[in-house]
């Protein structure tokens, strides 16, 4: 008997000893009976712009009447617009759609990943789908797949028969310059339209610059593309327009404008020259090889006591068009030369003269006048007389003589950064010859002056809005053949086109950006780098930092864009207000130049860009869920199918039993007997 | 001595006044400068009292009436942004210095038009022509100037070159930046304009062709003064409609 009972407990120790090795756990699974399930309510303003008034009350009603009061699902309350917040039950029917934004992607992320994740069994989207910070959702839908997590998508809206055609948000690139194409996206939201064409047009003011037409195939969103080129710069003013049809719901919304502030890509010149001249020959030429430029040239080759034995048609000449250029055309340009131009010669009215001087105090642009066998006297008692920088004479001293340059540091005179070598060229200039006498005017800067007569050459003013430059001698063309280095009067030139017209894209390094951002917005900047000789550099490094409204400063990547010396950079918008920009490229070692610009960020709602309802974007996100879509009057929990999920990972808790010290006692215990016993049978 | 060292002075101030008047007839007005160099240099020397009076009969150029001679070396080349050069059997050899002088000369935008006089293809001048080119230009060697040039339109719309005698349908040219910096004509142009005292034509050509060739050196004269302008695309549509 103690023989049986010894080696029962033999093998009970032998057992503990072996559980002991391999210690065995006792897992305590959770029993799920109603699914949890997060209920997203989109609380953005856009949400109280859709379809009618009351349609978020309608909203929160459904919510509160099919969700809350539900004892089918177990759920947890969220609304969010930027940010995500969990509320009550009872809360819901106070919420007021007043967010800024609407950031669908981003809260989806943060309730998978920082509140509920894996504890879902479904999510309830409440949306109108305009997702309007950019995000990628690709990665965050595929991982609500990869968890088993449907997200059921609701739309505010009522009923998707009424008819609609509507233009949504416009997308066009962040810097547009003219004279260069663009591809801009429209977004066209059309229901009840199936299996009909309709057509968009672009139009400036009232003028169609182009028109597409689209086959509508599903009711929803279509991206409308279109190519424009701007050929004028600044602030223009455009829009995207759809014919209005029959039983449509709204036609306000078939028009919407939008706005393009358009940088110059190029200088536009305009060349007046009253008789072909060496000056012009030079000027021209340098204007023409200049890829910052784009030159338009009118140059008197004949006057009417000029005899010529063949008929015109025998000769290239063209009719000097006046009423053109002095009426509309020269509003096109930012620089207008006048070059030993006697207006009195032709059909120039005192309005032409009034419009000259317009162009530059009105409109801000800018005129660049060269006296020479006409004085500019001529101007007398007109409107162009107001713009002169200098008093003139009619008298012209034929010497010879230097160039005395009284501002050396002038952005106009400064051939080189070093100021001793900068006087050096000056003075180891040629001589000029011929001058039209003059003084200087009010308010005038003579930057440079004959050094023997000591009449200003090269008078600079700023009349109104716009600049004035007036050389008084046509022999300036001497600075390139006289010199022993030609570019200097290349490098004049420039600088006083750049001057005149304060032009960036003449700067060797420039950067673009928009006037104004909205919060949370992805700055797109680009960049242009060119050498000396503005050549387009595109393997430039350049550098770009950003000081945001807050005063930090932060480095922003670069990178190249295309092969001629353009270059972009991103920047996230994150706080509200002024951010400053600088930029410094270097050619290896070489500084090529340096440029800064500025622009506001304003914490307004971008909401209003689009109130149509993007039940596309829904359906997708619904669609690669295993969700369902649904308009806010068929939404029901039972039609939804959102079922508990039971899974393995459901483990509540584990049970380790070898922590447990009664085990070990146990052991012991059995042991001691098994000892004891053996011991009083007489086996030790 | 007293005497020599007083008619040096003279004749230097004489000089003097006489460049410095040049100067003052120049201001902003056409130069006709013309090469001197060792050699057979002036083969057309009243051409340009011709071509001056014309140019100031049918155009708006002012220009100055005397020509000015000028040798490589000497400053006032750089005075004129246009230089003929004429010859009819040899041109100079160019030593280092006056290649360095030429090439500068077209780097800073003067302008070389150079006619052959001889009527000769293969002439000692031209062959002496095209090494001196290949040197002051050697980047932008001479090319066909093509129909399509503004230099055929730059005032009389031409369909061709011509000259006194028509060597070649074309003129050669080294095109630097947008425009022809040097024009090589073989066609004898200037010889369509020369004539006697007594106002008749020196050298035979028919009356129509002599026409052409006028036309065709008042061309290259607003071409120096003008450059590419009539290939603005401004004029465009109003010269097809003429050629039309």
């Amino acid at each position: 008997m103690m023989k049986k009972i010894s080696y029962v407990l033999r093998a009970v120790i032998f057992i503990l000893i072996i559980f002991l090795i391999i210690q065995p756990k006792k897992k305590i699974y959770q029993v799920r009976n109603t699914p949890t399930v997060a209920v997203l309510i989109d609380d953005s303003q856009s949400m109280q712009n859709i379809a009618s008034k009351n349609s978020f009350s309608k909203l929160k009603k459904k919510i509160i009447s099919e969700i809350a009061e539900s004892s089918k699902i177990n759920p947890v309350f969220f609304k969010f617009s930027d940010e995500l917040k969990n509320v009550s039950a009872n809360e819901i029917e106070k919420l007021t759609a007043k967010g800024l934004i609407t950031d669908i992607i981003g809260n989806l992320e943060k309730i998978n990943k920082e509140f509920l994740g894996k504890e879902l069994d479904a999510v309830i989207l409440f949306s109108d789908g305009n997702q309007n910070v950019e995000k990628v959702p690709g990665e965050v839908i595929k991982e609500f797949l990869e968890l088993d997590i449907p997200i059921i998508t609701v739309v505010p809206q009522t009923a998707l028969s009424q008819k609609n055609i509507s233009i949504g948000k416009i997308d066009v690139p962040d810097v547009v310059f003219r004279n260069v194409g663009l591809v801009l996206s429209a977004k066209i939201n059309t229901y009840g339209f199936v299996g009909k064409k309709i057509s968009i047009f672009l139009k400036s003011e009232e003028t169609v610059l182009q028109s597409k037409s689209i086959d509508i195939v599903v009711n929803g969103a279509v991206e409308v593309p279109f190519d424009l080129k701007p050929e004028k710069a600044g602030v223009l003013t455009y829009s995207i327009e759809v014919p209005t049809y029959s039983e449509e719901q709204n036609i306000s919304d078939n028009r919407k404008k939008f706005i393009l502030n358009v940088e110059p890509e190029k200088i536009r010149v305009l060349y007046l020259c009253g008789q072909p001249s060496f000056n012009y020959s030079f000027l021209r030429n340098t204007l023409k090889n200049d890829t910052n430029i784009e030159l338009v040239s009118f140059i008197i080759l004949r006057n009417p006591e000029n005899i010529v034995p063949v008929s015109d048609t025998e000769l290239s000449l063209i009719p000097f068009p006046v009423e053109d250029i002095f009426s509309k055309e020269i509003f096109n340009f930012d620089l207008l030369i006048l070059d030993n131009f006697n207006y009195s010669r032709f059909p120039i009215n005192y309005q032409h003269l009034a419009n000259i001087k317009n162009f530059i105090a009105v409109n801000g642009k800018s005129l660049f006048i060269i006296s020479g066998e006409i004085p500019l006297t001529v101007y007398q008692n007109t409107p162009v007389a107001e713009l002169l920088p200098v008093n003139p004479s009619p008298e012209i001293i034929s010497e010879k003589f230097h160039l005395a340059v009284l501002y050396p540091e002038h952005g106009i005179m400064k051939l080189t950064d070093d100021e001793s070598s900068n006087n050096y060229i000056w003075k180891g200039m040629p001589f000029l010859s011929g001058i039209n006498v003059s003084s200087a005017g009010e308010k005038s800067v003579v930057l440079a002056k004959s050094e023997k007569s000591n009449y200003p050459v090269i008078t600079i003013a700023e009349k109104g809005k716009g600049r004035v430059m007036c050389v008084t001698t046509s022999s300036l063309w001497r600075l390139a053949l006289g010199s022993e280095n030609p570019y200097n009067y290349v490098k004049l030139v420039g600088q006083s086109v750049k001057w005149l017209t304060n032009a960036a894209s003449i700067k060797q390094v420039v950067i673009f950006a928009k006037k104004s951002y909205n919060i949370n917005d992805t700055a797109a900047l680009k960049i242009r780098v060119k050498d000396e000789y503005f050549k387009p550099v595109s393997n430039a490094s350049v550098h770009l930092e950003i000081t945001s409204p807050d005063g930090l400063k932060e480095r922003i990547e670069v990178f190249p864009e295309t092969e001629s010396g353009e270059y972009g950079a991103n920047a996230e918008l994150n706080v509200s207000g002024e951010y400053k920009i600088y930029v410094s490229a270097y050619d290896k070692k070489r500084f090529l130049g340096s440029d800064k610009n500025s622009f506001m960020v304003f914490n307004v709602s971008r909401e209003s860009e689009d109130t149509a309802i993007n039940d596309q974007f829904m359906k997708e996100i619904a669609g690669k869920t295993a969700g369902k879509f649904f308009t806010v009057d068929n939404f029901s929990i039972e039609n939804s199918d959102i079922k508990p999920k039971i899974r393995k990972s459901d483990v509540l808790y584990e049970v380790n039993i070898w922590n447990k010290t009664p085990i070990y006692l146990i052991l012991i215990f059995l042991l001691a007997i098994e000892w004891f016993l053996r011991r009083k049978s007489g086996l030790l | 001595m007293k005497k020599s060292a007083i008619w040096f002075f003279l004749t230097h101030l004489l000089t003097y006044s006489l460049t410095h008047c040049l100067y003052c007839q120049t201001d902003g007005k056409f130069v006709f400068a013309q090469l001197k160099y060792s050699g057979n240099w002036d083969t057309r020397p009243t051409a340009w009292n011709r071509i001056a009076e014309f140019l100031t009969m049918s155009t708006s150029v002012k220009s100055v009436q005397e020509r000015r001679v000028v040798s490589i070396s000497d400053e006032d080349l750089f005075w004129s942004p246009f230089l003929v050069i004429t010859g009819d059997s040899g041109f100079m050899k160019l030593s280092d210095d006056e290649i360095k002088i030429f090439t500068k000369y077209l780097q800073c935008g003067g302008m070389i038009f150079i006619d052959d006089s001889s009527g000769k293809k293969g002439s000692g001048f031209d062959k002496a022509i095209r090494d001196m080119v290949t040197k002051i230009s050697p980047e932008n060697p001479l090319e066909r100037i093509p129909a399509t040039d503004a230099m055929l339109k730059s005032f009389y719309l031409l369909q061709n070159v011509s000259g006194r005698i028509i060597k070649n349908r074309y003129f050669e040219g080294c095109k630097i930046g947008e425009r022809y910096s040097i024009i090589y004509s073989q066609n004898d142009l200037l010889g369509a304009w020369e004539k006697d005292n007594l106002g008749n034509y020196i050298y035979p050509c028919d009356d129509k062709q002599r026409w052409e060739a006028k036309k065709m050196t008042i061309n290259i004269i607003l071409y120096v003064l003008t450059g590419t302008y009539k290939s603005d695309s401004i004029h465009l549509p109003f010269i097809k409609s003429k050629l039309k």
